[in-house]
């Protein structure tokens, strides 16, 4: 495709527009062609802007391509959980992989435990292709790109981003390499860990809560960051209403881009920027304003008990 | 304003929470006889509706609130049964509630009760469309006496079923089905607002209740939808009817002053229900001293979060009915909901111990309707 075809593409989204089925397909296999050559940790030079949860918040997605700045002249990395809870999953994926498939060398996707065919249909995503598009093959085509997406990136070799956290399996950063990542995501092992952990105050590991992956302590970080020459794991997953959380002596960061999640917490969202010395700085952001949602569709209330 | 169209948003509230817990009942949370018929019959009485399914955190959240209203139920009618008396529940706003229902299948455990429901006219009619013939007939748990729909009124006799002991199904020549007892518990449903004291003074001399009988008042996600000075008038009016033993259950919401809290009050006001004790009674603090000073002597305030982790201790078996991703969400949503326990009248005291919820700690859901595993 021209990058012209793909530029016209991306304005389409950008109006909140979904492509028809037969273009989805087209994006899909030029999306998976880019990906399956990334390596497991897909690398990265800085400077760099990571994101963390997007989760179908499309304006939302907006408004953070708006703060970080204009693609190509920046460079963004997305850790993961594009999709589900939100109202435009389905845009704000074809959006991502658009500007994937645009600026290959400009956008890494990594994959959260949200891109899965199992997940998708408890979380919204399922739903949302079939009441846009009257069948499955759009989650379909989408799954399958799930499937290729990195586990991880390295960004010049010592900030590593993943979407969860660490596994009680995986010692150094070559194990992640050897992983067979082609595939749903597992209910158990490193590929799960990986997708699905948490840190917290605690020593060693525990059994996650979440019932996936682990909960790991500061000791953990410190020895894995030690073992494989790391000053940073960044990290996403877990909403914080600041946006992000520095934890164990800023050796690990939590960073949260959906704003007001689920149009319900009330919380801010940050996008964390590495510079070419991996200084970081945090950008902070809101909701995009009621005005610049689009008003056309009804949207359902935000569910509580009543 | 036009009162009836005025309420129309908070009558939707009850469609919410019932859909809700058919969506739970149907994640696997828990069996419901009469709600998987009701739940049959919805999409008659509300053409059109977005069907029954609702995230997990909705779920397990809808379960909770249910297993911990029961769990007080249960609580309460279990230390009702050293009184001798028949026990009442009056519950505020039941909705399309069917755990009067359940508490027929159970044989010794509990005493005899009357549970009394009242809601909206409106409510109480639709309700009775949905119950219509289907607790009805000769297996049901349910025979309606009275049924005035248009007086939105109804009464009836809940059955006390029996299952057969391990000493009894040895024997292969018995019918094995659970026998009907000859002692039953009443029903009565009857529409009422709320928030005229007056009409509902006059509902509750007109019902078949005793003032020196044990007696529990529910009020599940109702009060905060009222005018603080109405709410109040309620709460203080059910502690100076009742003379005996007497408990008030709640649970709603809490502001917690915080950004949640905040998105919380703006978007349910955007429903149309708007939630207007909040600002009067902001806090679990608040809530606790508002029921002392109407009339309530003792009384257990904690989060919906507390309440439900004090309830059930082993928490990860529930993702294996359904997995939740949504952790931080979960801890957020149910700290802005309280569970309220307060009693009054001699014995005070113990009833609220008896309310202790770690009493119940891993008690299976709807425990009475098995009764060998049964704890005393």
């Amino acid at each position: 495709m021209t990058h012209a075809e793909l530029d016209a593409w991306i304005e389409q989204l950008k109006r909140c527009e979904y492509l028809n089925e037969i273009e989805v397909k087209s994006l899909c296999e030029q999306a998976r062609e880019l990906l399956v050559e990334e390596s497991n940790i897909q690398t990265v030079s800085a400077p760099v802007t990571i994101a963390g949860d997007i989760h179908g918040q499309f304006y939302d997605l907006l408004e953070l391509l708006n703060k970080g700045g204009p693609l190509p002249d920046v460079q963004y990395l997305f850790m993961g959980d594009f999709v589900d809870r939100g109202f435009n999953s389905v845009e704000t994926f074809l959006l991502l992989l658009t500007l994937k498939v645009r600026y290959p060398h400009r956008v890494t996707l990594i994959r959260g435990n949200h891109e899965s065919r199992q997940i998708t249909q408890v979380y919204g995503f399922y739903d949302e292709c079939m009441r846009k598009y009257g069948n499955a093959n759009v989650w379909r085509y989408c799954t399958e790109v799930f499937d290729y997406l990195a586990l991880g990136a390295l960004i010049d070799g010592s900030a590593f981003c993943v979407h969860g956290g660490l596994s009680p399996s995986i010692n150094a950063l070559d194990q992640i390499r050897a992983i067979d990542r082609k595939q749903e995501v597992p209910h158990d092992g490193a590929m799960c860990d990986l997708l699905w952990s948490d840190p917290d105050d605690i020593k060693g590991w525990a059994v996650s809560p979440r019932g996936a992956g682990y909960v790991f302590g500061g000791d953990i970080v410190a020895q894995f960051n030690h073992f494989n020459g790391l000053q940073l794991i960044a990290r996403a997953h877990q909403l914080v209403m600041e946006g992000y959380k520095n934890m164990f002596n800023e050796t690990l960061v939590t960073v949260w881009s959906a704003p007001n999640y689920c149009y319900r917490c009330g919380n801010v969202a940050a996008i964390l920027t590495l510079d070419d010395k991996l200084q970081r700085t945090f950008n902070v952001f809101n909701a995009a304003p009621q005005d610049a949602r689009g008003t056309t569709m009804k949207r359902p209330a935000p569910e509580y008990f009543l | 304003m036009n009162r009836q169209n005025g309420d129309a948003p908070l009558i939707a509230t009850n469609d919410d929470a019932f859909q809700s817990k058919v969506s739970a009942m149907q994640a696997g949370y828990f069996e419901d006889f009469a709600l998987s018929r009701m739940a049959e019959k919805y999409s008659g009485l509300r053409t059109g509706f977005g069907g029954f399914r609702r995230p997990p955190i909705i779920n397990r959240g809808t379960y909770a609130r249910m297993l911990l209203k029961e769990t007080l139920v249960e609580a309460f009618l279990r230390h009702s049964r050293e009184a001798g008396k028949v026990a009442q529940i009056i519950s505020l706003g039941a909705g399309f509630d069917t755990h009067p229902f359940e508490l027929s299948d159970n044989a010794k455990m509990l005493p005899q009760f009357h549970y009394v429901e009242l809601d909206f006219p409106q409510v109480v009619k639709d309700k009775i469309t949905l119950m219509d013939s289907t607790f009805s007939g000769k297996d049901s748990v349910f025979t309606a006496c009275t049924c005035q729909k248009e007086q939105s009124s109804a009464s009836g006799i809940i059955h006390r079923k029996e299952h057969p002991t391990a000493e009894n199904t040895a024997d292969t020549s018995k019918d094995q089905s659970p026998q009907l007892r000859e002692e039953a518990s009443l029903y009565s449903m009857k529409g009422v607002d709320l928030r005229d004291i007056e009409e509902l003074s006059s509902v509750v001399d007109g019902l078949d209740v005793h003032p020196e009988a044990p007696t529990l008042i529910l009020a599940e996600i109702v009060l905060v939808y009222m005018q603080p000075q109405d709410s109040d008038k309620l709460i203080s009016f059910f502690s100076n009817r009742f003379t005996g033993s007497r408990a008030f259950m709640t649970i709603e919401h809490t502001l917690q002053e915080s950004e949640f809290g905040r998105q919380m009050v703006q978007n349910i006001a955007s429903r149309g229900s708007p939630l207007l004790g909040l600002n009067c009674y902001p806090s679990i603090r608040s809530q606790e001293a508002r029921f002392k000073k109407l009339g309530w002597h003792h009384v257990r305030a904690q989060s919906l979060l507390e309440a439900f982790e004090k309830r059930i201790q082993n928490r990860l078996a529930l993702n294996k009915i359904e997995m939740l991703d949504e952790l931080e969400e979960w801890r957020l949503i149910m700290t802005h909901y309280c569970v309220v326990c307060a009693t009054s009248g001699a014995g005070g005291v113990r009833l609220l111990n008896a309310l202790d919820l770690t009493r119940y700690q891993d008690v299976p859901f709807r425990s009475y309707k098995n009764q060998d595993k049964n704890r005393e």
